[in-house]
């Protein structure tokens, strides 16, 4: 028997969920117009996912640490773009963006070789891996931020709001970069 | 005149001036990272289920446009369902024991139901899109019942997974708030791609 409990997690969770869905379907529109690259490159394709939760963990990450720097006073609003909380949030998250794009360049690389898909030459591969994964990263900040900016004038809780949305664009960007960096390395 | 407004702006600048926090970049790094390649190297477990089910991906075209929000929707239902529960804990509205109470049922139905519904609009939708953009495609009912299989079974292990792990991160002293997050998205990817691949294979009629 569905209580109203269960109507009331139904009801709250279909339209976030949709809107979700909708973006994130994006992403897979993108991914299905080079399919055939896709199928016989399936390094580029084991790529996919990692890429948009390396994404998603970036703008988690920044929503989560710009909501607790705007609740301890770390942050003004008003002045968000000047603060020093801010800057030292994305050098550090980019470093980490560097550290995380090479692992998965060489996860990849890895992965691919014992499980015996067919290779790409390994440089290339790891700057697919590496580019994608910085452009990713650095919209994922300033979206991340830009969404959070207008939350907190628009006085939400930026980790209530940024964070499903961010994940959903992960998707879709991630997508493009991946098809993006393979065209600019001459991989597909 | 002009030293007064000066001065007028240094005091309008020292107090516009941000407060520094206690933000050191190499703690934000190193905190950061793990977290990080948590995420990144399950995706690229889910990526390799996904670069070995190639040949299914073959047969049933359209399917990759599906991949994306099929893998997001675990996110939103577990990771909602593991706020929920975390909070329910904390508040004391349920016991931290392997035992369905009502509040957990609906809890659990609840999320089950919303997963089921939200993996047949998946199918139709990854339909359309593949309809509107001229993509080859295995069609509305392959598509929507590989949709619809492989939600209900991946919902099925990670809904009642999310609730033992979040009772069991509790139970050891852990918030499952800070806990879950990276766990589901570990975990819910492989459980996801996998249930996709089972249900894409039933379609199919390979087993």
């Amino acid at each position: 028997m569905v209580s109203r409990e269960a109507w009331t997690i139904i009801r709250e969770g279909f339209a976030p969920n949709l809107a979700a869905m909708a973006l994130s379907t994006l992403g897979g529109a993108i991914l299905n117009s080079r399919v055939e690259a896709l199928l016989a490159l399936p390094a580029l394709l084991l790529l996919a996912p990692p890429l948009a939760d390396m994404a998603g963990e970036f703008g988690t990450i920044i929503g989560a640490r710009l909501a607790t720097a705007l609740k301890l006073g770390y942050i003004r609003p008003r002045v968000l773009h000047r603060s020093p909380v801010l800057r030292k949030n994305v050098v550090a998250l980019l470093i980490t963006g560097c550290f995380a794009s090479l692992y998965l360049g060489v996860a990849v690389l890895v992965i691919s070789y014992i499980s015996g898909l067919p290779l790409i030459e390994p440089a290339k591969l790891i700057g697919v891996a590496f580019v994608s994964g910085i452009m990713l990263v650095v919209v994922t900040l300033v979206s991340g931020i830009m969404l959070s900016a207008l939350s907190i004038r628009y006085r939400k809780d930026p980790s209530d709001t940024t964070i499903p949305v961010i994940t959903s664009i992960a998707d879709t960007v991630g997508a493009i970069f991946l098809l993006l960096a393979a065209q600019l390395l001459n991989v597909i | 005149m002009v030293l007064a407004r000066r001065t007028d702006r240094s005091f309008a600048a020292r107090r516009m001036r941000q407060p520094e926090g206690p933000i050191k970049i190499r703690r934000v790094v190193r905190e950061g990272i793990l977290g990080v390649l948590i995420a990144t190297t399950s995706g690229v477990i889910a990526g390799l289920g996904l670069a070995m089910m190639r040949g299914t991906l073959e047969r049933m075209a359209g399917m990759l446009v599906m991949i994306p929000p099929f893998l997001d929707m675990r996110g939103n239902i577990s990771g909602s369902l593991s706020s929920r529960l975390g909070t329910a804990l904390h508040k004391g509205t349920i016991k931290p024991i392997y035992r369905l109470s009502a509040y957990t049922v609906q809890n659990l139905l609840g999320s089950m139901v919303l997963g089921s519904v939200m993996s047949v609009i998946i199918g139709i939708f990854a339909y359309t899109v593949c309809l509107v953009l001229g993509y080859t495609n295995a069609g509305v009912v392959s598509l929507t019942l590989t949709s619809f299989i492989g939600g209900v079974l991946a919902n099925l292990i990670m809904i009642f997974l999310t609730f033992l792990s979040t009772v069991f991160f509790f139970h050891r002293g852990l918030d499952p708030d800070t806990v879950m997050g990276p766990y589901v998205t570990a975990i819910g990817d492989v459980v996801s791609i996998i249930s996709l691949f089972v249900a894409a294979q039933f379609v199919l009629g390979g087993w």
